[in-house]
């Protein structure tokens, strides 16, 4: 799999990139834990979901000056 | 809606205030997804929000209105500074690391938004699904009411965004608009009609892309 595909930061979305560093999309997709959930449910029992807010609340600030 | 800046603290640091915009179908019960996501969250070792710490902004009052009334708020411009280059090239790896196992049948369960959505939702907009589009134009009609709106309920600091569907085109519209003290630490869009791979480019009848265009929610 392609990495740099699955999630990327947008750097050149002039304007707006000092205060949003990443986006992440979590496609509609049959999941394996949360499949019988519905709507925004089910994307909120992705785990990449978490796993993608994890990654922020766990380091607010990844580079130290 | 008041405005909440209070995020829960995790230490010494103030939490981002998680802002949920959802879709076309208006705000559901936010104890819903917002448990599913907490169990997620302690699964990883975290604790979620609470449902009163999350501002979920109900914004389909703008959305019905039957006429533009004002245009958009006016857009602020940041400079990417080196500084800034350098905190968004280890946010990227650091979540290329976290996300590198997560997949779906068929493909990567979670996948960058095509460039063209950041040229603006105008544009990537003309790209979704027949019956999607009909909503998108109708969001772009009023599109300055609506951000006006959500822009008055967000609080100031670090923000996680949630973006559900039609939220998701609310969101990434909103962003050039965004206050001095306002910072969004993460987008997070789901099923959004800006992250299928037809947006910015015509799909080809029949193709792998115009099926994935087709399984964008409302």
């Amino acid at each position: 799999m392609n990495v740099h595909n699955v999630v990327d930061v947008i750097t050149g979305f002039r304007g707006v990139s000092d205060r949003f560093p990443v986006a992440v999309d979590v496609p509609i997709a049959p999941f394996g834990r949360g499949k019988e959930m519905h709507g925004s449910k089910r994307y909120a029992a992705h785990p990449a979901s978490a796993a993608a807010i994890a990654v922020v609340l766990r380091d607010p600030a990844p580079v130290r000056s | 809606m008041t405005p909440s800046t209070a995020g829960r603290g995790t230490g010494s640091e103030a939490r981002p205030t998680l802002v949920f915009l959802h879709g076309t179908a208006g705000p559901k019960k936010k104890s819903k997804w917002l448990a599913a996501l907490s169990s997620r969250l302690e699964d990883e070792g975290l604790s979620g929000w609470r449902p009163e710490e999350v501002v979920a902004v109900d914004y389909r009052q703008p959305l019905q209105a039957k006429r533009r009334r004002h245009a958009r708020p006016p857009s602020r411009s940041v400079e990417l500074t080196p500084a800034r280059r350098r905190v968004v090239k280890a946010r990227r790896k650091q979540l290329q690391r976290a996300l590198r196992g997560h997949r779906f049948r068929g493909g990567a369960a979670v996948r960058r938004l095509p460039a063209s959505t950041f040229r603006g939702p105008a544009i990537a907009l003309r790209r979704v699904r027949k019956d999607f589009r009909r909503t998108a134009a109708r969001y772009l009609r009023v599109r300055g009411q609506v951000i006006s709106h959500v822009l008055d309920r967000l609080p100031d600091g670090d923000l996680i965004i949630i973006g559900y569907s039609l939220g998701s085109v609310v969101a990434v519209d909103l962003l050039p608009h965004l206050r001095e003290g306002q910072r969004v630490r993460l987008l997070l869009t789901w099923g959004s009609p800006l992250g299928v791979e037809g947006c910015g480019r015509p799909p080809r009848a029949g193709s792998h892309r115009s099926r994935r265009t087709a399984s964008t929610p409302g």
